[in-house]
């Protein structure tokens, strides 16, 4: 997937097939990329409560500013499942404990 | 300072933009010599049409005298007063003759006596009744005369007018000023040669400088040849400047092209130089950054028995300080309690949470509590939902005397440690970091270490790099301690940091090492 203009990272939100919201997170997530995903993360987190996927297979990067990001969505939405994280990506949450927080596939 | 050589590529502008000047003049300057030459031909052709003119006057002057000759039978009285009238100019000669077998015989004279031609009068035998002017010739005298003549169109006449009339002196013709003509150079000749003897008028000494145009008038029998100049421009003088003023402007643009392109390209070698300027002004203030992150860290105790230093590298990347802390509690000889930590997010908000941390450790741990309890009450101290921060914490505690080593983490890297030249990743249960809400407190995990030790905590700076997974710069931690296991301590920390901290690393990087024995 390509990210457009200067944009290093991006947040799709999406209704899932079955129903449940699908919050894409794509590129490089990070301090210096957070500005890009303010406001879509603004307005997911202004939805009601609710099941919610996370979809990071375009997510190749996540730094503690990004772990940030999916911390809120998690806390927000509560029922969180995360998929098709990449390795780095999965590490990295694995690392900071939040493997379960997240949902994350086999964890 | 010596004044630095110009810029090749500001000197080639420079000439290109002077090469186009040229060419443009000189197009400029040959459009306005064409409409010169071309002006000067039309003003030389109005000369021709008054030349011819006077060629008319002095035909019909010649040929009324003629007729007047005729009709009174060449009466010398009627022809003098009649001519009288027609001398409208002093120093002028006319009279009347009369041919017949190539002789001529002088009836009638008014004004100055003729000075008649080379050959004499008989000379005006020759002439033809045709009524037409015939030129004579220029007359050497004082002044110089043109000699004309006619005979009348009448059959049977046997009469000649002869006319004479002054050169000016020097044979210099004065234009009116504000004549059309006043902007020519002009010489007038007898005939089609234009040779300097046949000079009948010129408004300058001869011969014409400059540009010239050369017309020929049908003058008589013959024909003037006129010879003019322009003495100004006659397209005028914008016209003429204009090829010096195009060379004089592009001139000044291709130097003004050039020296702008020097400039800007100086401009940029000087703005290369304050970007220089800048990065070491940067790196000055990263210092200035990493100089704050050092007064808020701490100077690491003395404890018997075990062996304390500390590493804290700036990430490159911010100028703001970073979230990483670490810090030594002494609780008794061979015995601390550490702590390594990471707030997410830079600048004051992550300094300030990190000094929060860093001193609520500090308090907790004085009022006695154990690492699992301190960790407890600093999820109470941050929350994401409205700090938009969390932090990630390496409690721990060592006992040397007794060889124990107790770990709790909150989405922390547990250390490295290095015993024998062997170096092992520990393994500890990760909770989700603080200001994570978390279901359970974690329990801390146990350590025996019973040997001698080094013990490396870190933040994640010494471990990520991006395009990898984490567990690639845990191993390269993890192998790096082994290699530098045997260095003292202070050594050890600083070769771990050239191994690990590569140049633009931007994660802020801290390196905790404790060795006891």
């Amino acid at each position: 997937m390509e990210l457009t203009g200067g944009s290093r990272a991006r947040l799709d939100v999406s209704t899932g097939t079955g129903g449940s919201l699908m919050v894409e997170l794509a590129g490089e997530l990070d301090l210096a990329s957070l500005p890009d995903v303010a406001a879509p993360l603004d307005g997911l987190l202004a939805r009601r409560p609710q099941p919610v996927v996370l979809e990071l297979t375009d997510l190749t990067f996540l730094d503690s500013s990004g772990v940030a990001v999916l911390v809120r969505i998690a806390n927000h939405f509560q029922q969180v499942r995360t998929r098709s994280a990449t390795e780095p990506v999965r590490r990295v949450i694995e690392v900071l404990g939040l493997a379960g927080r997240f949902g994350l596939d086999g964890a | 300072m010596l004044k630095p050589a110009p810029r090749p590529l500001s000197v080639v502008v420079a000439l290109l933009l002077l090469v186009t000047t040229v060419a443009l003049s000189f197009l400029t300057w040959q459009a306005n010599a064409n409409s010169e030459q071309s002006l000067l031909r039309r003003q030389l052709a109005q000369v021709g049409t008054l030349l011819g003119n006077e060629a008319t006057v002095l035909q019909v002057q010649l040929a009324d005298m003629g007729l007047v000759a005729t009709a009174t039978e060449a009466d010398p009285g009627a022809f003098a007063r009649f001519a009288d009238r027609q001398l409208d100019e002093t120093g002028q000669s006319l009279s009347l003759w009369r041919v017949a077998d190539g002789q001529a015989e002088q009836l009638a004279q008014q004004g100055v006596p003729p000075l008649l031609p080379e050959d004499g009068a008989d000379s005006l035998a020759g002439l033809q009744p045709t009524g037409e002017l015939v030129m004579l010739g220029i007359l050497p005298g004082q002044p110089d005369r043109l000699a004309y003549a006619l005979m009348p169109a009448e059959p049977n006449t046997d009469l000649v007018v002869y006319a004479e009339a002054p050169l000016p002196p020097d044979r210099r013709l004065t234009v009116p000023e504000g004549s059309p003509l006043s902007a020519l150079d002009l010489a007038i000749y007898l005939g089609e040669d234009g040779e300097p003897e046949n000079l009948l008028q010129s408004t300058v000494p001869i011969p014409i400088r400059g540009t010239t145009e050369t017309t020929t008038v049908p003058f008589g029998n013959t024909s003037l040849t006129v010879v003019g100049a322009s003495r100004t421009h006659l397209t005028g003088a914008l016209s003429a400047a204009l090829p010096w003023i195009v060379l004089g402007v592009g001139g000044v643009l291709a130097v003004g092209g050039g020296m702008t392109l020097e400039y800007v390209s100086r401009r940029r070698a000087v703005a290369e130089r304050l970007a220089a300027e800048n990065e070491r002004l940067y790196r000055q203030q990263r210092g200035i950054a990493g100089t704050l992150q050092h007064a808020l860290l701490p100077v690491v105790p003395e404890i018997r028995g075990v062996e304390v230093a500390a590493r804290y590298v700036a990430g490159v990347d911010e100028l703001e300080v970073g979230g990483d802390w670490y810090d030594v509690i002494a609780r008794g000889p061979g015995c601390c309690v550490f702590v390594v930590g990471d707030v997410s997010g830079r600048g004051l908000p992550a300094a300030t949470t990190m000094a929060a941390l860093r001193f609520a450790v500090r308090a907790y741990v004085a009022e006695g509590h154990d690492i699992e309890e301190v960790l407890s009450r600093l999820r109470g101290l941050l929350d994401i939902g409205t700090d938009h921060q969390f932090a990630t914490v390496l409690l721990g505690e060592l006992d040397a005397t007794v060889g124990r080593l107790r770990l709790v983490s909150a989405g922390h890297f547990a250390p490295v440690l290095v015993t024998d030249g062997r170096a092992t990743m520990l393994d500890c249960p990760v909770a989700p970091p603080v200001g994570v809400s978390a279901a359970r407190p974690a329990p801390a995990t146990v350590v025996p270490v019973t040997t001698a030790a080094t013990l490396v905590a870190f933040t994640d700076g010494a471990v990520e790099r991006r395009g990898e997974t984490i567990d690639t710069g845990l191993e390269r931690l993890r192998a790096a301690a082994a290699d530098a296991g045997s260095r003292p301590l202070e050594g050890m920390l600083d070769d771990l940091l050239g191994e690990l901290v590569t140049e633009g690393n931007k994660d802020d990087t801290v390196l905790l090492g404790l060795r006891w024995s």
